[in-house]
């Protein structure tokens, strides 16, 4: 069979370096290490929350933000910094390599400072004012999110963050793609980070999409989702060692606000545009990090489409099951979770799969595999029918 | 950056619907504080916000002037502080009673909802994405604009709607909400106006208007306005610059014309 050509940078672009922050640690190897081990990081959600449901909250201290950022300091932005400190010397060596005014930064958040917002509204009907200094525009925004992420990163190129929900620190991958080929930027530092607030918990419950116990995606008794938060960052670069973003394909349900559709039919084309963005075939795919939230709906619809392109034997991982959904940080989290399968050929269990569900017609592994894997794609699917699904490679 | 064509544009804001109604001068009509949005007729209108709906009325107005097929067309959307109000509503509703939320107005709360309606109303699978930020989000959804088109997408769409804040947030001193919408093409063929060269300079930010306050769309006015004067000039793309390096800007052109130099708009 021919192989399709890619388009864009051929050969795709290197990943220089990555971390992330969630329910399962605190640093990069601490989550990595406890993905290896088939440890969730799930647990009990904030006290405030009035119904039962489990939660993939950060359990470590946060440290406050420097002095000059102090009108800023919000959980999300503590978890960005948490997760950016990991990749600051790479960060540093692209800067020095390419110039500040050469770096752009695209952040994918759902939630920025919701949490405190919340709060403020709150003291605000208790009190009749909001906390000093409270400006939900300027500091509790995705204004205020890269106010920090500049300040800490140095970057004097495009800054943005993507907002379409759960996919939105996925999106931000076909984003850098654009960029560095269009030659605006030698460089991006892509992430996503999302903080647990009663708005999306008490969202997701209002939809009757959360689980009172861990969820169990692709299993035949998955019941719906966790929330969790967390923070993952990428550093993709126009030339440089690494992993390999290949391929980006982005598209819409044109279905339903909050319900996927059953046909798969958008989910099947952010997955074709992105193979053939990539120029890879289906066949040469050896890993599908679903998007597997655990809802009945979802996890049907998705390995319909997955069948559709790969056959009933692509091996399919969710790993919701380890640190709840992350929403506007699940797309990054989960990038690295297939770029650390891609480096050390290991396929994490899908944790709470087993017995999986036999309509589904995927191989979704219950227990961890070694593969020599060359390339992976990772599917992230949204509100408002946004798709999108990446493409990795293993490095050259 | 390459050459982009603006082949359509359309604007909404409260009372003064449409570029020519606005930068005619047109007297405020006070029947047209909602936006027509004929896309969202139904029950699927029925559910959409207020932000959404001036988004997607903007949306159509520069679809149909460009002629562009709606359910091809890639879009990008952004707004600074998304589905503002509809945020609000869901706070009151935490802190009143039970503390239960609307799924509507849950799944009405996210950045994306306007992209998710008018993809939804139009049957459009291609591509959408939001962006949100600062003073600079307007230029952001150009480059981004232009970044696609360089990638090979025939023609895209960029939708900006801001929404006045509501107390006890509102700190941008604005009266009216705003929507603007550019369909573009790299095709010179039937366009309106020429855009090139987008980047920071050190030229004025574009003037607060009085109606919109702090709302970082109406850094889109400049543009539309040259491109309806049919001037060309360099103008500016936010209206609070002040980062290194200045303000975003983009030479316009009308189409057949090569803009002359830096005119300050």
């Amino acid at each position: 069979m021919k192989e399709p050509r890619a388009r864009g940078s051929v050969g795709g672009l290197p990943i220089t370096a990555f971390s992330v922050v969630n329910a399962l640690g605190g640093s990069t190897a601490e989550v990595l290490d406890s993905l290896h081990a088939g440890r969730h990081g799930l647990g009990p959600p904030p006290p405030e929350t009035p119904f039962v449901t489990v939660c993939g909250a950060v359990r470590i201290e946060l440290e406050a933000l420097d002095r000059e950022l102090s009108g800023w300091d919000f959980r999300n932005n503590r978890l960005a910094r948490r997760a950016f400190l990991e990749v600051e010397p790479a960060l540093a060596r692209a800067r020095e390599r390419f110039g500040a005014a050469r770096i752009g930064l695209a952040i994918g958040s759902s939630t920025t400072a919701m949490h405190e917002t919340e709060l403020a509204f709150a003291e605000h009907l208790r009190t009749g004012a909001l906390p000093p200094g409270f400006d939900v525009q300027r500091y509790a925004s995705a204004e205020g999110l890269l106010h920090v992420m500049r300040e800490l990163t140095g970057a004097e190129g495009p800054a943005i963050v993507v907002s379409t929900a759960c996919s939105s620190s996925a999106k931000v991958f076909a984003t850098a793609r654009r960029w560095i080929d269009a030659d605006v930027v030698d460089a991006v530092l892509v992430g996503g980070v999302d903080t647990l607030c009663q708005t999306t918990l008490r969202g997701f419950r209002a939809l009757s999409l959360l689980s009172a116990e861990p969820a169990r995606p692709f299993s035949a008794e998955r019941r719906g989702i966790n929330i969790g938060e967390g923070a993952a960052f990428a550093l993709i670069e126009r030339r440089g060692e690494g992993p390999r973003l290949l391929g980006a394909g982005e598209s819409a349900d044109a279905h339903h606000m909050s319900s996927p559709d059953p046909e798969g039919i958008g989910a099947r084309l952010a997955m074709q545009a992105a193979l053939d963005e990539a120029g890879v075939s289906p066949e040469s795919v050896g890993l599908v990090n679903a998007h597997g939230t655990g809802t009945p709906k979802n996890d049907a619809m998705e390995a319909a489409a997955i069948r559709a392109i790969f056959g009933e034997r692509a091996l399919t991982v969710s790993t919701k099951g380890y640190t709840g959904h992350l929403l506007g940080a699940a797309g990054a989290t989960e990038a690295v979770f297939v770029l650390d399968a891609l480096l050390r050929g290991f396929v994490p269990a899908s944790l709470g799969a087993d017995p999986v569900d036999p309509e589904l017609g995927i191989e979704v592994p219950t227990a961890p595999l070694r593969r020599d894997l060359r390339i992976a794609i990772s599917n992230s699917f949204a509100f408002g029918g946004s798709n999108a699904c990446l493409v990795f490679g293993a490095p050259v | 950056m390459s050459v982009a064509h603006v082949h359509g544009v359309g604007l909404f804001t409260a009372g003064r619907p449409g570029v020519g109604a606005f930068f005619s001068g047109s007297d405020f009509d006070p029947d047209v504080e909602r936006p027509v949005a004929r896309w969202l007729e139904g029950p699927l209108g029925r559910r959409a916000s207020a932000l959404t709906r001036i988004g997607v009325e903007a949306l159509e107005q520069a679809v149909g002037a460009a002629r562009f097929d709606a359910k091809t067309i890639a879009t990008i959307w952004a707004t600074a502080h998304g589905e503002h109000e509809t945020a609000v509503s869901i706070l009151s509703d935490l802190f009143a009673g039970e503390g239960r939320i609307s799924p509507t107005r849950f799944h009405n709360s996210v950045y994306n909802t306007a992209s998710g309606y008018a993809s939804i109303a139009t049957g459009n699978r291609a591509p959408s994405t939001t962006l949100s930020g600062g003073p600079d989000l307007f230029a952001m959804a150009l480059l981004e604009a232009l970044c696609t088109l360089r990638g090979g997408t025939r023609e895209v769409a960029i939708v900006m709607a801001d929404e006045p804040m509501l107390a006890p947030f509102d700190s941008r001193a604005a009266r009216a909400p705003l929507a603007i919408a550019l369909c573009l093409s790299e095709r010179s063929i039937g366009s309106l106006a020429e855009l090139r060269s987008l980047e920071r300079r050190r030229i004025a930010p574009a003037p607060r208007h009085p109606d919109f306050g702090g709302l970082y769309v109406s850094g889109a006015l400049p543009l539309l306005e040259a491109i309806w004067r049919r001037r060309a000039v360099r103008v500016p793309l936010e209206i609070d610059g002040g980062r290194p390096g200045g303000v975003w800007s983009i030479e316009v052109a009308p189409a057949g014309e090569r803009s002359s130099g830096d005119e300050r708009c």
